[in-house]
């Protein structure tokens, strides 16, 4: 591995510090993100080529899907798409402006367009037209929350060692030893299956019991399990379904109403969805085998992310010096092997025993449902 | 002391020379934020509203479907086709509520009678009132 591809590596998993961190910052309202993870993006726009910052914007967004296990997830689209556009986004304005934009501008561009593109993809994969209505709030907020961000960016970057280490092109980065990991081979074609069950079952009755199988087969997968996602997803398809009536009127609250219709297609939308972010935190969990250099990369930055995860823990200050020290002490590292996913011994045998029950399940609901 | 000062000057320039730009792409998504916001808010094409005798029924002029209603003679059937709704055929003697043209504009509505059976319109008043002037 060359000293630039270890550096993208080692920003890509910067990234996933930050967004890590972010998730763990208590926010009055679940989808108000300050977008963390684009400090790097927005440190790097002058100092490297488009190449490697495509590279530093895919490696983001994978490895944030491995982390959180939604890789083989409708989310990953989302995540992906907005990754992508804010991250072009920005580059373009700075290649356009060049020093007559400061990264505060550059991050309101980032955040509006990444904004933007989640809000289609997510009309596109889960959510429907309706999502729209959801814009204005999500703009606003994304306007607010990237002013803030730019000018955190612009504090680190004046105040950071590692900004200052990049741009000098004194980071010289260590390889840390990496543990291989078993690749679950078996438990990986079971899930695989049970995608393809959960996407026939038909009834909302089958998808109920899908869902509670596909939660067990992730508990036997040592895969936590966190239900804040999946009840919101809930409550906003079935809010979405106010504004797309379909059938009886079960209770109306002026211009708009619960009908029968639309209240059992956002619930059975809402449990496939649950069910397909399920299976791909048991994916993940099988270890999924990554080849090539592309596969090195992920790997690399995974354990980077894992070597600053733990120094992070051992640092004190505030939270800039903290992240500063951590990434410091993370390039330099030589020593002790770091696993890029600790996990627990599974379950096979009863992660097998329920993926059978969610394909009997789905077939009975394919053959038997009107 | 003149170092100190040389670079607090520089910082400031560079803080000026962005700081216009920097504005431009805020004022710039606020106006985009304004205009998506104007836009969504608006609302969709509207809905028809199915009044029958037992329940009251809701569907999307968005897309188009056929929807049969129960009502004391027999069953109504409607169609909702290009975002606008009419009755088909209906159990009713003289089936002049299916001679009557498609609706499609908010509180227009078709009523067959003898069926107890009331289609009603129900869109934005934007929508209306431009149309009405249209006409």
């Amino acid at each position: 591995m060359s000293q630039t591809e270890r550096k993208i590596a080692f920003i890509a998993s910067s990234t996933l510090l930050l967004s890590t961190l972010e998730y763990l910052i208590p926010k009055p309202l679940p989808f108000l993100r300050l977008g963390l993870a684009n400090i790097p993006l927005l440190l790097i726009l002058d100092s490297v080529s488009l190449g490697a910052y495509s590279v530093v914007l895919l490696l983001k967004a994978i490895g944030q899907g491995m982390i959180s296990g939604t890789l083989f997830s409708y989310l990953f689209f989302i995540s992906l798409a907005g990754t992508l556009a804010s991250g072009y986004a920005m580059k373009g304005v700075k290649v356009l402006l060049k020093h007559h934009v400061s990264l505060v501008g550059c991050s309101l561009v980032g955040a509006f367009v990444s904004n933007l593109a989640q809000l289609q993809v997510a009309s596109w994969v889960a959510y429907g037209p309706a999502i729209w209505v959801a814009a204005p709030l999500m703009l606003s907020l994304g306007l607010f929350s990237s002013l803030i961000l730019g000018l955190l960016a612009q504090r680190y970057q004046h105040k950071g060692l590692i900004p200052k280490a990049l741009s000098e092109g004194t980071l010289i980065l260590e390889l840390p030893v990496i543990e291989q990991q078993k690749h679950h081979l078996l438990m990986a074609v079971a899930t695989l299956l049970c995608i393809v069950a959960i996407l026939f079952a038909q009834s909302l009755t089958s998808l109920v019991l899908i869902t509670l199988c596909m939660y067990l087969m992730q508990l036997c997968a040592r895969r936590k399990i966190r239900i804040l996602p999946p009840l919101m997803l809930i409550i906003s398809l079935v809010l979405l379904s106010l504004f797309e009536p379909n059938g009886r009127v079960l209770h109306s609250f002026g211009s708009v109403a619960f009908t029968q219709g639309s209240l059992e297609l956002a619930l059975t939308k809402a449990l496939r969805l649950i069910s397909l972010l399920s299976a791909s935190q048991s994916l993940v969990a099988s270890n999924p085998k990554l080849k090539g250099r592309a596969g090195s990369l992920l790997m690399l930055s995974l354990s980077y992310f894992a070597l600053i995860s733990r120094s992070f823990k051992a640092t004190e200050g505030s939270v800039i010096q903290r992240v500063d020290q951590a990434l410091l002490k993370a390039a330099q590292k030589k020593d002790s092997p770091v696993e890029a996913f600790k996990r627990k011994p599974m379950k096979r045998n009863l992660f097998l025993f329920f993926a059978v029950i969610v394909y009997i399940i789905s077939i009975y609901s394919y053959l038997y449902t009107k | 002391m003149k170092r100190a000062t040389h670079c607090g000057t520089l910082l400031w320039m560079k803080k000026r020379r962005t700081i216009l730009s920097d504005s431009l792409i805020f004022l710039f998504c606020i106006g985009a934020i304004a205009l998506i916001s104007s836009r969504t808010l608006q609302g969709g094409s509207g809905y028809v509203q199915v009044q029958s005798e037992k329940a009251t029924f809701r569907y999307s002029l968005e897309n188009n479907r056929e929807i049969t209603v129960d009502g004391p003679l027999g069953q109504t059937h409607i169609v909702i086709e290009d975002g606008k709704a009419h009755i088909m055929d209906s159990a009713c003697p003289t089936k002049s509520c299916t001679h009557q043209s498609p609706i499609f504009r908010s509180n227009s509505w078709i009523a067959c009678l003898p069926n107890m059976v009331l289609l009603t319109i129900v869109g934005n008043e934007d929508e209306l009132e431009v149309d009405d002037v249209a006409n």
